[in-house]
């Protein structure tokens, strides 16, 4: 993509490079809603290409078409549906996590939501496998608070 | 937001490690059910409720989630202030303007002729059922756009020389299946004798408008535990601060089902007119004060589950509150203080701010009213 000739911010693209190497280009007004990019530039000028170490080239076109509807004010509740739609739980998460160290915080919170919304429902082997967090119950006391809490398990799936 | 730079290589999916603070952002948009079940997680996700940084991201996305019944914006909701002036004297009062500084008096019907009126509820859609609230006896609903008014019929309560009639409101709704206003009362004979109070002839029955008459049945629903005390209508249910063998419950009854459910009081030994009840972003919520110096307000999770109460603030004792005249709006809600004036608290920012009114003590009432130019006799078959 050829970089505009005018002066103006505006229309100026940003190169970003992701941590597997691949080069991407945003515009300038989206690079400012994600503040570490942000701060990437002010440090290190906006005409070298800003290398994200954490986000890869899988999520970042996402993200970036996220934030290209976002300057246009065209982010809809059909737009947020649709963006998500064919993502598994995983890849939500790995988006999540790029909005995270990217500080783009109008997609943190939306994809949070979106997280949330799907782990509603779900049981509690499966947060814990997803959030990598490990069991440190002894069985005893493990099936004594499920059984405390028995109200919240009505009608879950319970996986193993 | 942290950044997460203790991962250093890719992030490949679910066997790596997440910190709390970017954990908490997606945990405190989960529902009470979930977030009680997945304290089974870890011994640190059992404390969540606990952790003041997890409370307050919880309660910021409540407000925001939170649908109103009435848009911020709308111009036709008010607050009515209902006002004791002197022993043959209740006035209604509306409040507009940014802090509720304007007063404009509402006239009542002249056909209404009870001297201790009370509100019961809230207005339901511009409709308001008030009450003589020394004896229950007298009702009727009153929607003051269109001027109407329906005084309510006797019930099945008989009235004979060797007991009095006790006759005690408790609930006013809108059954949204079939577009009536229902109400709900408890009738008991109690016969006074020298060693006891002998009650008996227990009953409670519905008022249904669009029949214009009352039904009987025999449940066994606690009844109210103050008759000033405060009861809400959400969601096609009424709900009442109920005791019954001195153990507190909140009673929802479902005006379309006409069927109950009790939930256990969070906290024990509540006495007369400890426990207000409001609605707050869409939950049922209890504002409980202990020795009439601080208060909490706590939601109600789940129905029937008494661990599901979850308390949102502590309000602070020198605030100078001495009693909630309990309405929420726009996350305020308003109290009587100490001197007599009427304050609100902004739940969201903290502050509590005095309207210029003086609330008569006991009896001060104010609810959410939206103006509704649809005449409710229209629905009388």
């Amino acid at each position: 993509m050829a970089q505009e000739a005018s002066s103006s911010t505006s229309s100026k693209t940003i190169s970003l490079k992701t941590g597997d190497g691949e080069i991407f280009e945003i515009e300038a007004s989206a690079a400012k809603q994600m503040k570490t990019v942000q701060r990437l530039i002010d440090d290190l000028g906006d005409d070298i290409t800003i290398p994200l170490h954490n986000v890869f080239s899988k999520e970042l076109p996402k993200i970036i078409e996220y934030y290209k509807k976002d300057i246009t004010g065209e982010i809809t509740k059909d737009f947020e549906a649709e963006f998500v739609k064919d993502l598994n739980d995983d890849e939500v998460k790995v988006l999540f996590l790029a909005a995270n160290y990217l500080d783009a915080n109008k997609l943190f919170e939306f994809l949070s939501q979106n997280i949330a919304d799907r782990l509603e429902s779900k049981s509690v082997e499966y947060v814990r496998k997803y959030f990598g967090v490990e069991n440190d119950f002894t069985p005893e006391e493990e099936s004594k608070l499920r059984e405390e809490r028995a109200w919240s398990f009505r009608g879950i799936k319970e996986d193993e | 937001m942290a950044s997460t730079s203790r991962n250093e290589k890719k992030v490949s999916g679910a066997n790596n490690y997440i910190p709390e603070s970017i954990v908490f952002p997606i945990l405190s948009k989960l529902p009470v059910k979930s977030l009680k079940r997945f304290s089974c997680v870890s011994k640190s996700w059992t404390h969540l409720f606990e952790n003041p940084v997890f409370i307050n991201m919880f309660r910021k996305n409540l407000v925001s989630n939170s649908h109103s019944l009435y848009n911020d914006d709308d111009d036709d909701v008010y607050f009515v202030l209902h006002q004791y002036v002197n022993s043959f004297r209740w006035d209604f009062y509306v409040l507009c303007g940014d802090k509720f500084e304007h007063k404009l008096k509402m006239d009542l019907p002249s056909s209404f002729h009870i001297r201790v009126i009370r509100i019961l509820g809230s207005a339901m859609n511009g409709v308001f059922c008030i009450y003589d609230c020394d004896n229950h006896t007298m009702a009727a609903l009153w929607n003051p756009a269109t001027e109407e008014v329906k005084v309510i019929p006797p019930g099945s309560a008989e009235f004979q020389g060797h007991f009095t009639t006790e006759i005690v409101l408790h609930g006013f709704g809108y059954d949204h299946v079939t577009d009536d206003y229902k109400l709900i009362q408890h009738v008991s004979y109690i016969t006074f004798t020298e060693s006891s109070d002998d009650i008996h002839g227990l009953f409670w029955e519905i008022y249904s408008l669009k029949s214009n008459s009352w039904k009987k049945f025999n449940f066994d629903i606690p009844v109210r535990d103050w008759i000033t005390g405060s009861d809400v209508y959400l969601n096609g249910e009424c709900h009442w601060w109920g005791k019954v063998n001195n153990e507190s419950y909140l009673v929802s009854f479902n005006l379309c089902k006409e069927a109950f459910l009790i939930t256990p009081s969070p906290i024990e030994n509540v006495q007369d007119g400890d426990v207000d009840l409001v609605v707050l972003y869409g939950h049922v919520a209890m504002i409980s004060n202990r020795n009439k110096t601080s208060f909490q307000i706590s939601i109600l999770g789940e129905f029937g589950v008494k661990e599901s109460w979850i308390k949102l603030f502590d309000v602070e004792p020198l605030s100078g509150i001495e009693q909630p005249i309990g309405t929420v709006m726009k996350g305020k809600i308003f109290f009587r203080k100490k001197d007599g004036e009427l304050a609100y608290i902004d739940l969201i920012t903290g502050l509590i701010q005095e309207i210029g009114i003086e609330g008569g003590k006991s009896w001060c009432q104010m609810v959410i009213y939206k103006k509704n130019l649809r005449r409710f006799r229209a629905i009388n078959m």
